[in-house]
């Protein structure tokens, strides 16, 4: 025979009546203390899931409520009688240290797999399910506003404009899928640079060509940006920067403007450690590229180290969009 | 509050571990009070994070019932804890309802500026709708020695509050605020009810005017203050020959001035943050105090006590332990939040608090919501 003290509430009004419930062992549960005494089958009410030492309730047919802070009382009732209550193996999750601990790091873990392999693996897939006239499209303005904003027309001679075209042609030639052009621009404001858009278009700078010691070097170049436009980096890219603050979101469970902010800088190492793993899959690319082509890969590791003094390099960093420049030309020197 | 409380005999109401109903004297003055701990609740945050994550957040919902269950449980009055019962599967429909709405939202964004300009001004006009259905289903299903709470507000008025007087703020340069608040927390606390019992919030704009011409007043101070600060430190950083003083002619020799100037905007960055953190909870803990301060429930009225400083100081604490312990101390900031709160608060009950269930308590009793069913959608909107 179970017994507690508890308050019923009939579920009409907020009076209260200090009552005392007796559950006898043929599972009749009776009311004590009541104008009327109630008595009902233990199994018709329900009980509301234990939570922590939060207050338990016995809800009765009809809208009334006994609540009881005597927790213990009410599970031993339960157990007795075989009724269910909610979970109690939830309960015990989060009465226990060891397991709090251990979701811990079960928490870590599974976050952090998400972040290495799951979202670029995500991405990776929406990214190629696209249907490439969709991808081309999603950036058709874009030069334009280059052109607009950074760019100015290009000062090379016809010659070399023809010449960088064939090689670019030759490159080109049996692969399928975009449509990729050769854009020749002047880019005093960012230097030496190349770029591919997600359209297709591969614009070179005249200062990157003067920088370079021949075509075969600008060619590497080119190589590892078409690399961007294969893999869909440009898209990727998106889907797996938005998939972190979608993330970030989903587990601190709220969209406010502080976690955005302490978001910030992890967002940050975040997403450049994404950027290096595209650059270095536009390398591998570029490689494979350059045999197909053949041309000599060491063009590339050349070119990187003519880029390398004309610039400082803090590609060392976390904060670090491309990977160490000194294992790209390693890379391409073996 | 009116002459006449002041000639009734009170009684200052110690918080007792058990309930003590029968033998209220005339007038209580009960403060709320908090018993959540945060070793408690951290095994519940960390199992409910788990699970979460692990069911790629179907179980969230049953997580926020477990939270709200958690924290209502542990919020006493007179010794009587709250109540919150709804259904987490309700919850989980509403919550994919408003994932897909945000989805939509997130892709527009990258197929045309226009579709997402639109989608938004559709977000915004749709608002009020979600809100009253988030409102009413928070209200429904928590209670107090089993009296549900319930909340009437009408549609035409959360236009009016959430869409009308908002779209007036860019015209009358930001005066309207005070209005627009004095309205928003007139609909919030008229439209609800404790059973058949409506609150009732009755104060004039004037009393939001000091709130927001002391929050209007810090600002313009702080973009001051700021000011100066970045006038100075470009002026010395131009100086010093760095990234400023030749734009374009980035180098290695700059390297070491333009890391300081990136730096120092972070520094100042980070310290307008801190400052605008402060008018926040200025405004957030005034605003609270006017609500309560200015409400009753029948004969029964309310106090509360926050203040700017003592809120920000947990808003501060808070944040500098969630960031520096990668968020483990998320489950002790949220304890502490509402223990002040709860700190903050006092009833002051006159008689004793016996209020009759609505229809619609019997409603939810009887035949399991059936009547509420179509909008019974939970939107988690942080209201």
């Amino acid at each position: 025979m179970i017994e507690f003290n508890a308050q019923y509430y009939d579920g009409l009004s907020s009076k209260a009546h200090q009552v005392r419930v007796v559950i006898d062992d043929a599972g009749i549960l009776k009311i004590e203390g009541l104008p009327e005494p109630i008595e009902v089958s233990f199994k018709d009410v329900s009980v509301s899931a234990r939570l922590g030492n939060t207050a338990r309730f016995v809800k009765f047919a009809g809208g009334a409520k006994c609540e009881t802070l005597d927790n213990d009382a009410v599970d031993r009732a339960l157990r007795g009688h075989a009724v269910a209550s909610g979970s109690r193996l939830v309960h015990w999750l989060e009465s226990n240290w060891g397991v709090a601990l251990g979701a811990l790091a079960v928490t870590a873990l599974i976050i952090w797999a998400a972040l290495e392999w799951g979202v670029p693996w995500g991405a990776r897939k929406v990214a190629h399910a696209i249907p490439v006239e969709v991808v081309q499209s999603l950036s058709a303005k874009t030069l334009d506003y280059l052109d607009e904003a950074v760019f100015e027309p290009t000062t090379l001679d016809e010659e070399t404009r023809q010449r960088l075209s064939a090689g670019f042609e030759n490159m080109t030639r049996y692969r399928k899928g975009f449509q990729l052009n050769l854009h020749f621009r002047g880019g005093e404001k960012i230097g030496p640079n190349a770029f591919a858009l997600p359209d297709g278009s591969i614009v070179v700078t005249d200062e990157l060509v003067e920088l370079a010691a021949n075509d075969e070097q600008v060619l590497a170049v080119i190589a590892h940006e078409i690399g961007h436009v294969y893999a869909r980096h440009a898209l990727r890219s998106l889907l797996e920067n938005s998939a972190f603050g979608l993330l970030l979101t989903a587990v601190t469970g709220e969209v406010s403007s502080t976690v955005s902010a302490v978001g910030a800088l992890p967002a940050m190492i975040v997403q450049a450690k994404y950027s290096r793993d595209l650059e270095s899959e536009a390398d591998a690319f570029a490689l494979t590229l350059m045999n197909e082509t053949g041309l000599a890969r060491h063009h590339f590791a050349d070119i990187m180290e003519l880029l390398r003094d004309d610039h400082q390099d803090h590609s060392d960093s976390l904060l670090s969009s491309h990977p160490p420049t000194e294992e790209r030309i390693q890379r391409f020197r073996q | 509050m009116d002459e006449t409380r002041e000639e009734m005999i009170v009684v200052e109401h110690e918080p007792n571990q058990e309930a003590v109903i029968s033998e209220l004297p005339v007038t209580s003055v009960v403060p709320l009070e908090f018993r959540g701990t945060a070793g408690e609740y951290f095994k519940i945050w960390i199992v409910n994070l788990c699970l979460s994550i692990a069911t790629l957040g179907i179980y969230s919902a049953w997580a926020k019932v477990r939270t709200k269950r958690y924290f209502y449980g542990n919020t006493f009055l007179n010794g009587v804890s709250f109540d919150y019962d709804a259904d987490p599967v309700k919850i989980l429909k509403g919550r994919i309802i408003i994932g897909i709405l945000f989805g939509a939202l997130a892709i527009s964004q990258h197929i045309s500026l226009t579709v997402y300009g639109v989608m938004i001004g559709v977000f915004f006009l749709i608002f009020p709708w979600f809100a009253v259905r988030a409102l009413a289903f928070n209200a429904r299903y928590s209670s107090y020695r089993n009296v549900r709470f319930d909340f009437k507000g009408r549609l035409s008025e959360a236009y009016k509050v959430f869409v009308a007087l908002p779209l007036a703020i860019p015209f009358t340069l930001g005066l309207i605020y005070p209005y627009l608040k004095k309205h928003q927390v007139d609909f919030f606390m008229n439209s609800h009810r404790y059973g058949v019992r409506p609150f009732k919030f009755d104060a004039d704009t004037k009393a939001f005017w000091p709130i927001y011409g002391a929050a209007w007043a810090m600002s313009i101070g702080l973009a001051v203050v700021f000011g100066i600060f970045i006038t100075v430190i470009i002026a010395g950083l131009s100086a010093s020959g760095g990234l400023l003083a030749n734009i374009g002619d980035a180098g290695p020799d700059t390297f070491a001035a333009d890391s300081l100037l990136f730096a120092s905007i972070w520094v100042i960055y980070g310290i307008m943050y801190l400052a605008m953190l402060f008018i926040a909870a200025y405004i957030k803990a005034n605003v609270t105090n006017i609500m309560w301060n200015n409400t009753r429930l029948g004969q029964h009225g309310f106090e509360s006590r926050q203040t700017g400083s003592g809120l920000y100081k947990i808003y501060l604490t808070n944040l500098f332990a969630v960031v520096f312990t990668a968020g483990l101390a998320m489950p002790w900031a949220m304890i502490r939040l509402a223990k002040y709160k709860a700190d903050c608060l006092t009833v002051w009950i006159l008689g004793d608090l016996d209020v009759k269930a609505s229809k619609t308590q019997q409603e939810i009793g009887a035949a399991g919501d059936a009547a509420l069913d179509l909008g019974d959608f939970d939107f988690d909107l942080g209201l």
